[in-house]
């Protein structure tokens, strides 16, 4: 067995809402805002949450939560990283995808402005500015 | 990057060959009143028949549908992602320990 199971995700949040003071320009210059939350369950299965929150100088403003569900087993942690080391960025990694792929949708679907699809992220970056 | 159609621009002449002009003879009325018939693709084709027939055909389209900026190219090339942790920004190595890409 792996050392985490990824059992589910579900999208807990999705708010899209067109900026109508936004002035358009040929390069669009945002400033995602992520967060991640970690939070145990019962027994060895966690709940790890990740949102993205968009609203400066963007066209829309956007919020889209998600929530994965991890079993961590510790016999197999072989190497003793821990389940909050990889709670905090394997399962992260894990969900990245769909959260990006909800964004993609939502922003596909507003028919407004172009498909916008987050870039590859370095996720143990991104806790480091998390718990900055 | 990104293109701005102008529907305008999207009105074009056509010079027809002279096959081209008895097919569109036989292919339309040439009893129309109006002169504006819809072709079998959907569009609004005018035919001049006047005795001294230009062989030229426009296409109308409707102008709402164009009048919209239309991205052709990456998304990202309109959207920069002003954040230190995308891949852009960062250099990592490979061991895995210092990065995480997802």
């Amino acid at each position: 067995m792996a050392v985490i199971e990824f059992k589910s995700y579900k999208v807990k949040k999705i708010n899209f809402e067109e900026n109508i003071s936004f002035v358009e320009q040929e390069k669009i210059r945002l400033k995602p805002e992520f967060h991640v939350i970690v939070s145990n369950l019962e027994g060895n299965v966690s709940l790890v949450g990740l949102s993205v929150t968009l609203d400066v100088n963007s066209p829309f403003k956007l919020e889209v939560a998600i929530e994965g569900k991890f079993k961590y087993t510790v016999e197999d942690d072989k190497d003793s990283v821990g389940a909050e080391q990889l709670l905090s960025t394997n399962a992260v990694a894990i969900l990245f995808p769909y959260l990006r792929s909800v964004v993609s949708s939502v922003t596909m679907l507003s028919n407004n402005m172009p498909t916008l699809i987050l870039p590859t992220m370095n996720i143990i970056e991104l806790m480091k500015k998390q718990k900055d | 990057m990104s293109f701005h159609f102008d529907a305008d621009a999207l009105n074009f002449k056509h010079e027809l060959s002279e096959d081209e002009i008895k097919s569109l003879r036989r292919k339309y009325d040439k009893s129309s009143t109006d002169n504006k018939i819809k072709s079998t693709s959907g569009e609004f084709v005018t035919i001049d028949y006047s005795e001294n027939f230009e062989p030229e055909i426009e296409l109308f389209v409707e102008r709402s549908f164009y009048e919209q900026t239309i991205y052709l190219s990456d998304t990202h090339d309109i959207y920069d992602i002003e954040d230190s942790t995308t891949t852009k920004h960062e250099s990592f190595d490979t061991d895995g320990k210092r990065s995480l890409i997802a």
